[in-house]
């Protein structure tokens, strides 16, 4: 097996040790060890959350810098609905995608499009399927991989539709090497992206070989060379504007969207990773069987609160919410038509061909008696810590320092509050100790 | 029996303890020096009679529920064991009785024992000395918390490396067993048992008992108010549900005072060594 890959990491030089990530991670695979942090793969999701948390900025998302595009004979860039969630009804896709042309791609592909007929699909698959409720999206890596660590009984919800821009860049290729008369891999697809998550799927998808995209780029990278460029961008005519757009698509950006735009009635949308954690308990004690599909998002408020977003989450929601209802409010639908979809459907053109596979984390021991023996020490070495969860051993919580001990990863000696209160490890809870004051300041 | 009357009959001295423990109601007792047996047959408002003087001895009372600790032949128990019963709130008794005299002494005096009258063997594999066992106290009526026991349970049962379709199998015979507690009785203690043969689910619950358990276990049969109902609950499929999940499941109940589930998952050997 190939060594896992983190959508993040620890610039060593800036991180100063200051624990933010520690407390942040909602999977608690930050350590902070000789005062800097270290990331635990096979704990992390991707979800980001380090990378605003961190006042210095060394948790670094592994996300190609713009501008390292010459490997390719022909360059498209594909735009995320969230792109548009930055600027709203203000400057329409036409134009963004207009400026995306003058940064140096050949093209600009409006993925919108792509969201769109993959909503239908989904129409379709839950119209066909009857298989175990909720169907699960997979739009967001982070759930998927949330699935895969810690859900696993749910990967079978796992809607088995690629995702839009997986089954776009797969499109373009095709058509461009064509058109162009290239071969496939002089065609450079680039994801320009909300989050550091879809980067990871991109280099180490989940449940697949290899993605159709060669690179992710941050929207917060682009966003100051794309406003620049698209003042030379010439207005479009507002009506035709609008109507180039994907009604259907544009929602993904924003969490719920999918179900809106599709009329789903029996679905859930929800966003926050710890809101999601509840629902998928839900799921796993059989008390959501009545839902059709739900709509997950680690990031509140769906992609347009990623972390690599510029405008404010709730500002760039509402401009999306706006957007939608401007084309509800004048009758546009420009979405694809749903006949084709049924045939591409019936071809196969929608669904992933590989599954996504359990990443349970590493039991305690592989040997099942010896393990039961470490869950045992484990609790009786939590009993015995102070259960303030200071982090200041570089575990985030006093039970993950536990398992840390256990797992033989750290001393006993870290914990710096067991050590001052000075009291040997079995003298059991610690009701009746008090801390030591004074001493040097 | 009062345990004041026990330390009388046994001319016992109170190591640690209050008046007020002095006064609690004795209901049986039992005498080993084998914590294993202890664990294996321990029922909670027993007293343990034991020559142990380690600490073994008190997170075994702790974990049977044991309501004091007596040690004969005059021995006192160590300091930190002491320390730890001082912690959980055991009285600590000794006698100067060596034990086979203690224990028939209380024998005479009317005090029963707890062996058990089924199962012994299966029991015995439950609280072998490799078990982990880790205890949750489960609230009447606290909705909000509803759910926390069970997702330790499958915390636990992660860190271990148990397969994820028991760890769903248990979780949510958990969950629905914790739900029943909260919706129906006072309160309750859920155990949760580990051996590498078995996961074992233990609760005793002080509530209003179920008069009927062969209707209560007819799937959709349920009792729930209206109010539990628009929550979600009560469809009356939680006790058929728990039945469904588990490997064995025992249920017994006393009308006013309590219900009991026993709720057993084998372990298969193959699970070892993992994927």
């Amino acid at each position: 097996m190939t060594p896992l890959v983190s959508s993040v990491y620890v610039d060593t030089q800036k991180c100063q040790g200051r624990m933010k990530c520690l407390r942040t991670c909602p999977t608690q695979a930050i350590r902070v060890k000789n005062g800097k942090a270290r990331i635990i793969q096979e704990r992390c999701i991707d979800c980001g959350e380090c990378i605003s948390a961190c006042p210095h900025q060394a948790i670094i998302p592994l996300t190609d810098p713009f501008g390292e595009l010459t490997k390719f004979r022909y360059k498209v860039a594909i735009s995320s609905p969230a792109l548009y969630a930055q600027f709203g009804r203000e400057i329409l896709p036409d134009k963004i995608l207009g400026g995306l042309k003058c940064l140096g791609f050949d093209d600009a592909f409006d993925l919108a499009q792509t969201c769109g007929i993959v909503s239908f699909s989904i129409q379709e698959y839950l119209r066909d399927h009857p298989g175990p409720r909720p169907v699960i999206s997979n739009a967001c890596p982070v759930v998927v991989h949330l699935i895969q660590v810690k859900y696993p009984n749910l990967l079978p919800h796992i809607i088995p539709i690629d995702m839009p821009r997986e089954i776009a860049a797969r499109e373009i290729k095709k058509v461009k090497a064509r058109q162009y008369e290239l071969k496939e891999q002089d065609i450079g697809t680039f994801y320009l992206t909300p989050c550091p998550s879809k980067m990871i799927s991109i280099r180490q998808p989940a449940g697949k070989k290899r993605s159709h995209l060669d690179g992710a780029i941050a929207i917060s990278d682009i966003y100051g060379p794309l406003r620049s460029a698209m003042e030379n961008v010439p207005h479009g005519n507002y009506r035709q504007s609008l109507e180039n757009i994907c009604i259907l698509g544009v929602g993904w950006a924003m969490v719920g969207g999918i179900c809106r735009t599709l009329r789903l009635r029996n679905s859930l949308a929800v966003s926050g990773l710890a809101e999601i954690i509840k629902v998928f308990d839900d799921i796993e004690r059989g008390k959501l069987d009545n839902i059709d599909f739900i709509e997950g998002y680690s990031c509140l408020q769906g992609c347009v609160g990623g972390s690599l977003n510029v405008e404010n989450l709730y500002v760039s929601y509402n401009k999306i919410l706006k957007l939608i209802e401007t084309l509800e409010f004048e009758k546009i639908k420009a979405c694809p038509d749903i006949r084709t979809v049924r045939q591409l459907y019936r071809e196969g053109y929608f669904f992933r061909k590989e599954k996504f596979e359990p990443r349970p984390i590493r039991p305690l021991d592989e040997n099942l008696s010896k393990a039961i023996a470490k869950r045992k020490e484990k609790e009786a070495l939590f009993e015995a810590l102070p259960k303030i969860d200071c982090g200041v051993c570089g575990s985030p919580t006093c039970l993950a320092f536990a398992e840390d001990v256990v797992r033989g990863e750290s001393q006993l000696e870290d914990c710096i509050v067991k050590k001052a209160r000075r009291r040997p490890l079995d003298a059991g809870p610690e009701s009746d100790i008090k801390f030591h004051q004074g001493g040097k300041p | 029996m009062k345990l004041k009357e026990i330390q009388r009959l046994l001319q016992a001295d109170l190591v640690w303890g209050t008046e007020e423990h002095l006064e609690k109601e004795i209901e049986a007792a039992c005498g080993s020096d084998l914590m294993s047996d202890v664990l294996a047959f321990g029922r909670p408002g027993q007293i343990l009679l034991t020559g142990l003087t380690n600490a073994q001895s008190v997170r075994t009372a702790d974990i049977i529920g044991a309501k004091a600790l007596v040690y004969v032949r005059g021995k006192r128990p160590e300091q930190e064991c002491l320390e730890q019963a001082a912690v959980k709130g055991i009285p600590v008794l000794s006698t100067p009785r060596m034990m086979y005299e203690a224990c028939g002494i209380l024998y005479s005096h009317g005090l029963p024992g707890v062996s058990p009258l089924q199962d012994t063997e299966r029991q015995a594999d439950v609280y072998g000395k490799d078990a982990f066992s880790h205890s949750f106290e489960i609230t009447g009526r606290n909705f909000s918390r509803a759910g926390n026991a069970s997702t330790t349970v499958k915390d636990i049962l992660e860190d271990i490396g148990i397969s994820p379709a028991v760890i769903r199998r248990v979780a949510i015979a958990a969950y629905e067993a914790e739900m029943n507690v909260v919706m129906y009785a006072e309160r309750a203690e859920m155990t949760l048992l580990l051996t590498p043969n078995l996961i074992y689910l233990r609760l005793r619950d002080k509530g209003p008992g179920i008069p009927d358990i062969e209707l209560a276990m007819r799937e959709g049969y349920s009792t729930a108010t209206p109010e539990m109902r628009e929550m979600g609950f009560g469809a009356g499929m939680g006790l058929p549900n728990i039945r469904r999940n588990a490997d064995r499941f025992e249920i017994s109940a006393e009308v006013g005072k309590g219900t009991n589930l026993d709720i057993y998952f084998d372990l298969l050997p193959k699970q070892e060594g993992g994927a």
